[in-house]
């Protein structure tokens, strides 16, 4: 116990601890034993207070310490702070190179650092902005039995939620999605969101004007009021005071502004206007969609908060769910929305932690040569009565003037990074978050500076004032070889360096691979030349579904004949468009599922035109065709007593899972519960709907007229490039009715590399951080072999004189520095094989040990190893004995 | 000492304890303990840190000798005479403030 505390003393101020180390050791044993006689917890006491005690000590030593100037004056301990920061300035002014170099180095590493963290404090740490944002939380539906995560908000069920729940404060129900808003100015389409009348007071905000929707308004046939955001407010009307009660077009039909809401209300996709929910409760099946969000009770928990909506759902499931196939659940808010973000911010936060890391070591190698070079400055001052403390606080000193100068630089650097960052993927940036340089970018930037002079600080104090004073100041002559420990931390540097770099390449250059095979995944259709857009019909002068089948067959066919256009069709949910609409069907003679759970079915509504334009490939039958459409819209009579066959077309997916691997589909029957059997026509090729690497679920395609819907997504196959088509097809739309907008026109190509953005953005971040550490790396091994052979210019120049070849000096000095080399990319690869196992799914399949990228790695770490030492080494092999001899 | 400025706590128990005769760490310790009824714990650290302050400032020296049948390599501090006058100090001072306070209080509890 004793020997514990002995070695604690090592805290306390070396004076102290010198003169009463001895007694502070009984007084302790004499606390601690009387503590003992009184429990475990008291002797747990005693450790804790004098560790503080000790720290408290070490603190109070540091602190200058104000004495009447006629009592005592001790030289060595005031605190001469201004002569010491003028003497550290001239320090790093005396070595410009060196010290230019290590201000770069720190740069780099905090300008990553800080980019990355704003990036990080902009996601996952700074708050909602709304009051009390922690009291905040999603709620929504999940069907485990049907693999469906989220299922969507069923009004019914919302209400009763929102009658029966006890730990809410209020709760609100929202479905995101947008209108054609239109006035004498013309026709824009603008995001909007149909919302219960609480939302306000969920998200606790006030209207800038007027007022939020009354109860009145929130219910089936209410009138027709609109709340639309500030941006709205100020860039459609002008900031106009008068704008309550104003009249606007809004999807063909008018309604009344009743208020205007502050910008942080435009939550979580820039919402420019809010319609009333205008739910019935009392239709069960109304539809299951949409999302909610719940302000609790203070001091409630998520998990009592879940169990308060599960106990308010119970009716729910005793009523009309005795399966419990839908079950709500309760998150917090911030997580909702952060989920697909983490891995990735995971990833690349530890990837510029590692490359402050190597830069650290870097400036730790800069400071040690330059320390060691100063050996005989730090001898001398100590032998003229300069205390250790007072060297080491000499060099703290220079050390903080380095990384404090290095911060600034990399704040600077950091946030012009995040700008342009920003500035490349703006449509991969959720729309809720801000970047900005807060106190918290600020806080860290000042941490990771503390960190930085830890971490390249310690090797260089170390050296400075350890070992004897005599030998340092005997060490009168340049050239001789001094400080073997010296060289050895250096080298111990350079190998941790190439060790890092060699994780950092290799899980970089996995992601790369991995992106790589991502983009070349099929995406079951023919991705060029291929133009899409989405067009919206309004409801209110288009009221009919046979006027939108009408619509979409005139839109189909003038397409077609458009310059440059070889094939047209529409489709309701367009491939990696974030579209999803989910069906169960019944199949005849279907395989007994294992789990007994029946498969989610996405539902696409498709025109004959549409397989051509893009170039979904068919494996077995036909495609719909033009004459399965000719009958115009099905009435429900039609369907439900079979007086029209409908025509269904299947993807490759959905025969392996209800009919097995090669039973063929064509000719085969499913049907929704309401319907007579309808007869498959076609088997074809999976497209990749979700995304690239997201697996594909069984699909059904059903005729146009089946069911047209009012806003469908435009396909048009080109001969020339797809974006000139643009301009013509905007005309025809105008020509058909001006009214109607061309929502966000799009070639394939650039859908599909949107879709990938995020990964791209990511895996390259990587690659850039994983390419610097490199470099940081290459130089650090070329700095400290060079130093070290012109430490060796004497002992070289001698065995240049005793007759040594040209090849011998350099085999000596490359050997020394490429084995150190070997040894740390040896160990690197060891553990990037750890760490990569930790990027799981990112890796979409590609192997940890991959053999090319290892060996690559590998071959080019090393490489660059024997070119980093094989300049010095022929500089050190040119060495002119009677010069180097002469050297003093 | 100025009037009015007090002095740290466990200094002037430091003081206190020396003020009734010579004494060694150990024992400054254990009576600064009993003399605040266990209420003050003077830690190693604080308590040499202090006594080499003390002894900066010459309230406190180190014996020359050390009284004899004890161990040779205790050191054992005196008060000197501007440590005593420091105390004087500090124990007027305390005094008046006390004093200060009961009149204080006796006035409140007459109202």
């Amino acid at each position: 116990v004793n020997r514990l505390y002995r070695a604690l003393l090592a805290l306390a101020p070396r004076r102290l601890r010198a003169r009463h180390g001895a007694d502070m050791e009984a007084l302790f044993a004499e606390r601690l034993a009387a503590a003992r006689t009184s429990g475990t917890a008291a002797a747990a006491a005693v450790w804790l207070r004098a560790v503080s005690d000790l720290l408290q000590a070490r603190l109070a030593a540091f602190r200058p310490e104000r004495v009447p100037l006629t009592v005592y004056i001790d030289e060595r301990t005031t605190f001469m702070a201004g002569s010491d920061i003028r003497y550290a300035w001239r320090a790093l002014l005396r070595q410009r190179g060196a010290t230019a170099l290590a201000v770069l180095m720190l740069a780099l590493g905090i300008a990553a650092n800080v980019a990355v963290f704003t990036l990080v404090n902009g996601l996952f740490l700074r708050p909602f902005p709304f009051p009390q944002p922690d009291r905040l939380v999603y709620i929504n539906t999940a069907a485990p039995k049907w693999n469906l995560d989220v299922v969507g908000i069923n009004y019914p069920d919302f209400d009763r939620w929102q009658k029966d729940q006890k730990l809410f404060d209020s709760l609100m129900t929202y479905q995101a999605s947008q209108f054609n808003l239109s006035d004498a100015g013309g026709a824009d389409r603008v995001r909007g969101a149909a919302i219960t009348r609480d939302f306000t007071r969920v998200l606790g905000l006030q209207p800038l004007l007027g007022r939020t929707f009354t109860a009145d308004e929130d219910r089936p046939k209410g009138p027709p009021v609109v709340i639309v955001s500030e941006h709205l407010w100020r860039s459609r009307f002008g900031a106009d005071p008068n704008v309550v009660g104003r009249s606007i077009r809004l999807d063909g039909a008018t309604a009344t502004v009743v208020g205007v809401m502050p910008a942080a209300a435009s939550f979580p996709s820039e919402i420019q206007l809010w319609v009333p929910m205008a739910g019935d409760p009392g239709r069960a099946y109304e539809s299951y969609s949409g999302d909610a969000i719940g302000r609790m009770k203070p001091g409630v928990t998520v998990a009592e908060a879940d169990a308060d909506i599960k106990r308010a759902h119970q009716p729910i499931w005793d009523a009309r769910d005795k399966q419990r196939i839908v079950t709500p659940f309760v998150k917090p808010l911030h997580d909702t929305f952060v989920a697909d973000y983490r891995g990735a911010a995971r990833a690349v936060s530890g990837a510029v932690a590692l490359l402050l890391l190597v830069a650290c070591a870097n400036v730790a190698a800069v400071m040690l040569a330059r320390a060691l070079a100063r050996r005989r400055e730090m001898g001398l001052r100590l032998a003229l009565g300069s205390s250790r403390a007072r060297v080491l606080r000499q060099l703290l000193i220079e050390n903080v003037m380095l990384a404090m100068a290095g911060s600034v630089l990399g704040l600077g650097a950091g946030r012009a990074a995040v700008s342009a960052l920003v500035s490349v993927i703006p449509d991969e940036v959720p729309r809720w978050a801000v970047f900005t340089f807060d106190a918290r970018v600020v806080g860290f930037a000042i941490v990771s500076m503390l960190v930085t002079v830890v971490l390249f600080g310690w090797a260089p104090a170390l050296h400075a004032v350890s070992g004897d004073l005599r030998s340092a100041v005997n060490a009168t002559t340049n050239g001789t070889t001094g400080a073997p420990r010296g060289r050895r931390t250096l080298w111990c540097l350079v190998g941790a360096e190439f060790a890092v770099s060699a994780v950092l390449l290799v899980c970089s250059l996995l992601l790369v691979k991995a992106f790589d095979r991502v983009r070349h995944t099929d995406p079951g259709f023919r991705a060029d030349h291929v133009l899409m857009a989405t067009i919206p019909l309004s409801e209110g002068t288009r009221p009919k579904a046979e006027q939108w089948f009408t619509f979409w067959t005139e839109l189909e066919q003038r397409a077609r004949q458009l310059p440059g256009v070889d094939a047209a069709g529409i489709i309701t949910c367009a491939p990696l468009d974030g579209c999803h609409l989910g069906n169960f069907f019944q199949v005849e003679n279907a395989l007994p599922r294992p789990d007994g759970k029946n498969p989610v079915v996405l539902m696409r509504i498709a025109s004959a035109g549409y397989f051509h334009a893009m170039g979904i490939r068919l494996k077995e039958g036909r495609f719909l065709a033009d004459s399965d459409i000719a009958r115009g819209v099905l009435t429900e009579d039609d369907i439900t007593k079979g007086r029209a066959p409908v025509a269904v077309v299947v993807n490759e997916s959905f025969v392996r899972m209800f009919w097995g691997e090669h039973a063929g589909g064509a000719g085969r029957r499913l049907k929704f519960n309401w319907t007579p059997w309808m007869t498959v026509v076609g088997v074809v090729a999976d497209v990749k709907h979700y995304g690239l690497e997201r697996p594909m679920r069984p699909g059904v395609y059903l005729p146009v007229n089946f069911s047209p819907q009012s806003a469908m997504t435009l396909a048009l196959h080109t001969t020339v490039a797809p974006e000139s088509v643009t301009p013509s097809l905007r005309q025809l739309l105008r020509q058909i009715d001006p009214e109607i907008p061309l929502v966000r026109p799009r070639t394939m190509e650039e859908q599909i590399a949107r879709s990938t953005a995020l990964r791209a953005a990511f895996s390259w971040m990587l690659a850039v951080f994983a390419g610097l550490a490199f470099v940081l790396a290459i130089g650090g091994a070329y700095g400290v072999a060079m130093y070290l052979v012109t430490q060796r210019t004497r002992e070289i120049g001698i065995r240049v004189a005793l007759g040594a070849r040209t090849r011998d000096i350099m085999r000596s000095v490359v050997a020394s520095g490429v084995g150190v080399v070997v040894v740390g990319v040896a160990c690197g690869l060891a553990v990037s094989v750890a760490v990569a196992g930790l990027l799981g799914d990112a890796l979409f399949g590609v192997s940890t040990h991959d053999a090319g990228v290892l060996s690559l790695v590998t071959a080019v770490l090393v490489v660059t190893a024997f070119l980093a030492n094989g300049l010095p080494a022929r500089r050190a092999a040119r060495i002119d004995p009677m010069r180097s001899l002469r050297t003093d | 000492m100025a009037a009015g400025a007090s002095l740290k706590p466990h200094w002037f128990y430091i003081l206190l304890a020396l003020a009734d005769g010579d004494r060694h760490g150990l024992a400054i310790a254990r009576d600064v303990q009993s003399l605040s009824d266990g209420g003050v714990r003077l830690w190693p650290a604080t308590l040499y840190g202090s006594l080499d302050e003390l002894r900066g400032r010459k309230w406190i020296e180190e014996l020359a000798e050390h009284p004899e049948e004890e161990s040779e390599r205790k050191r054992y501090y005196r008060l000197t005479r501007t440590g005593r006058a420091v105390l004087t100090d500090e124990a007027e001072r305390l005094g008046r403030l006390s004093r200060l306070a009961r009149s204080r209080v006796r006035t409140g509890e007459a109202r």
